[in-house]
């Protein structure tokens, strides 16, 4: 079962970015599970024809982020993600992003009611399609 | 270097056949005019020209080849250069792990080759046909061949020239002939030597000072800045004697303009008693006055032829 | 491990006439990267590049390539340095094998299974006349010869200029399979942000003969953001905002690009007590386009060094 990586130039996210956010998805809904190897930092460049630099970028911010792990002499794999961030460090992260959403919920006239239902659906969409399985303690 | 030579020559070798088959056009054509000449010789006809009777030696002979020589130097130099003019072709050109000079050397060697070959070979067939007995009804002598030798060296020196035309980064196109014209000088000053030996001092050192300058401009891609301290020198002493000949051309230029009564001139002759006359020109008072020059005596001759 | 760069300018400057082409270039190409040099048309890109290459003197300044002066380049380093100029140049007469035999033997290196690689990645015939080619398959055989012999610096003049699509992702594909060895280093100058995008490690740019940029690309990306502030009127005058690339005004909404925002610009930002503030993400289209177009309501010259700021 081999992930197949796109990349688009003139995006507003640059390339490195946009692998790894493919990567968090596929990994997010189950296209890639623990244990599947991802292609090497030069086949991969090679296939999408980006610089290999800009490839290793993204493998170095996945390794960093505990989600990819590089066995030596055999590849690069998907690892189960390690607790990188502490409760403290992880919560810095999410909640800006809940403010952005809120607050644009809001501006676009969304009552508090309609904004719970809509993020229990996209909640449910999420679990099913990773199979149930929550990473997070 | 060799690929070089082998590509320059396969490069130009058809320009070199073209001057070829045209130059033995024209020398066929002199010879054919001589066999007339001598045809017209026995059956009476009165243009008779003592000059004319060795081909080799005859007045279209000669300038034929001396301006064939020149035009064809100067074509091949011209077109070596002018082909590869495009900036980025030059650069692929340049561009190689083979110094600036070989590369030089290897055009120069491939061009005059070509030159040798074709303008030689037919003037070396046509000398060949006036020396074997039984074509030309006149003496023939080596030293005859030195006439159209000079010219045929001289083109080496024209080469140079449209080398020197082609290289040069100048925008005004006269400046960039001025090499040419130093060309030129050389030629008519080969062409009025008494000696061959010294015909073949002006060519050689004609050719050296235009082949340094084309290799000094070779060398800094036709700017003047970057080039040799040699090649400088060289450049400015061509330009120098190019512009001799604007300088020759306003002269004449100028003598045609002013009026001719702005100035006399007169000349001295010696009848054959030993009495010197002096020859005004334009003739003063509508008749002939001769003064001797011991002023003696005056002599009028009566107006009318 | 600080190697010395590949390339390496100081204050190189060349005038035509009164114009300026380069003005007081000051680069430095690290060994074994992917190079982009970017400029507008007319901004001496050309001019820099065939300066380097000794192909023309500069009028004041120097520099260095591969270690050797660039002034008096001496004859063996021309075989370690390969040349692709733009417009792919060769004598219209030669067909392909014959050029390739042709500069096979200037090259001691020489690789022949590269030229037949590549010349059958373009899908050349070995007897196509050269004056018979596309400028897609001229610029295919130009970059043969120019691999064939391996060098260890590669210098591309707009290589993607006018070739169609399917020709310019064979170009790109070519350089990104010669990053396969690290001792190689490919400097080339491009009009396409796309190609730059892909494959560029480093990028400089040159703006009206003057050096606006060198750095590498992330830090240029990172370096230029797009604030996007909302008022519920008209937006108040700008103050002075170190910086500034371009400011936009629109019913409501004040978009301004700039280089370097960080926590002092946001607090001018703030002090102008906008409903919202937001940084939009930037593609490198235009970033570079606002980076180096007609200013809006300030003019700025930046210099950015290779360390992150």
């Amino acid at each position: 079962m081999k992930f197949n990586f796109t990349i688009s130039t003139g995006s507003k996210v640059a390339i490195y970015k946009q692998i790894t956010d493919q990567v968090w998805m596929a990994v997010a809904t189950g296209k890639l599970a623990v244990g599947d190897q991802l292609p090497s930092v030069r086949a991969l460049a090679e296939e999408l024809v980006v610089n290999p630099n800009t490839i290793a970028h993204a493998y170095s911010d996945l390794t960093r982020d505990g989600l990819i792990e590089a066995r030596a002499g055999r590849g690069v794999f998907i690892v189960q993600k390690r607790k990188v961030y502490t409760a403290e460090e992880a919560w810095r992260r999410l909640e800006p992003l809940l403010d952005a959403a809120i607050g644009e919920a809001m501006a676009l006239d969304f009552t508090p009611q309609e904004l719970k239902v809509a993020f229990d659906q996209k909640l449910d969409l999420w679990t099913q399609a990773k199979g149930g399985s929550p990473d997070h303690e | 270097m060799n690929t070089l030579i082998r590509k320059e020559l396969r490069e130009h070798f058809k320009l070199a056949l073209l001057g070829c088959a045209l130059f033995a056009f024209i020398l066929v054509q002199n010879y054919r005019e001589c066999n007339a000449l001598y045809a017209g010789l026995a059956l009476g006809a009165d243009n008779w020209n003592n000059a004319n009777a060795q081909p080799l030696l005859s007045g279209s002979t000669t300038s034929a080849t001396g301006l064939f020589c020149a035009i064809f130097g100067a074509v091949l130099g011209w077109l070596q250069i002018h082909n590869e003019r495009h900036r980025d072709l030059w650069a692929f050109l340049i561009h190689r792990p083979l110094s600036r000079t070989k590369i030089f050397a290897a055009k120069m060697i491939a061009g005059l080759g070509l030159y040798a070959l074709g303008a030689g070979l037919p003037l070396l067939g046509f000398i060949v046909m006036t020396w074997m007995p039984g074509h030309i009804a006149a003496p023939f002598e080596w030293t005859m061949t030195l006439p159209v030798l000079s010219f045929y060296l001289s083109g080496f020196v024209f080469y140079f020239a449209g080398m020197l035309t082609s290289l040069r980064q100048a925008r005004w196109y006269a400046s960039r002939g001025l090499g040419l014209g130093a060309a030129l000088i050389i030629s008519i000053a080969l062409s009025s030597a008494p000696e061959f030996w010294r015909a073949l001092c002006f060519i050689l050192v004609g050719g050296a000072i235009l082949g340094t300058a084309a290799w000094g401009s070779f060398a800094s891609n036709g700017y003047y800045a970057g080039q040799p301290t040699s090649g400088r020198r060289a450049l400015v002493g061509s330009l120098v004697l190019g512009s001799l000949v604007v300088v020759g051309l306003a002269v004449a230029l100028l003598e045609s303009v002013l009026p001719r009564e702005a100035y006399t001139w007169s000349r001295y002759q010696i009848t054959t008693d030993g009495g010197i006359y002096k020859m005004p020109s334009p003739p003063a008072n509508r008749s002939k006055s001769r003064s001797s020059m011991a002023r003696r005596c005056w002599i009028r001759r009566p107006a009318g032829p | 491990m600080n190697e010395q760069p590949v390339i390496c300018t100081r204050d190189l400057t060349r005038y035509f006439g009164g114009k300026p082409a380069v003005e007081g270039l000051n680069l430095e190409v690290p060994r074994g990267s992917v190079f982009a040099f970017l400029g507008r048309n007319g901004s001496g890109k050309t001019t820099t590049i065939r300066m380097l290459l000794g192909l023309m003197q500069p009028t004041r300044g120097g520099g260095t390539i591969l270690g050797h002066n660039i002034c008096a380049l001496p004859t063996a380093a021309r075989a370690r340095i390969g040349y692709l100029t733009e417009e792919h140049q060769l004598y219209g007469w030669m067909n392909v094998k014959e050029c390739g035999d042709f500069q096979s033997r200037f090259y001691p290196r020489w690789n022949e299974k590269v030229f037949r690689g590549v010349v059958g990645h373009f899908h050349l015939r070995m007897t196509a006349r050269v004056k018979d080619l596309s400028r897609g398959e001229r610029a295919g055989l130009c970059l043969g010869l120019t691999l064939a012999p391996e060098p260890e610096l590669l210098i591309l003049d707009d290589p993607t200029l006018g070739l169609d699509p399917v020709a310019c992702r064979s170009l790109v594909e070519s350089m990104v399979y010669l990053t396969r060895r690290s001792d190689r280093t490919i400097f080339f100058s491009s009009h396409q942000l796309a190609d730059v995008e892909r494959v560029a490690d480093y990028i400089a740019i040159l703006d009206h003969s003057v050096l606006r940029a060198c750095c590498p690309l992330e830090t240029f990306r990172n370096s230029v953001q797009q604030v996007r502030l909302r008022f519920p009127g008209a937006p108040p005058p700008l103050p002075e905002i170190p910086g500034l690339l371009q400011a936009f005004r629109a019913e409501g909404e004040l978009r301004l690009t700039c280089v370097h925002y960080n926590g002092a610009t946001e607090t001018a930002l703030r002090a102008l007590a906008p409903e919202q503030l937001e940084l939009v993400p930037l593609s490198l289209e235009d970033a570079f386009i606002s980076y180096l177009g007609d200013r809006g309501e300030k003019s700025f010259i930046l210099s950015e060094t290779e360390a992150e700021l």
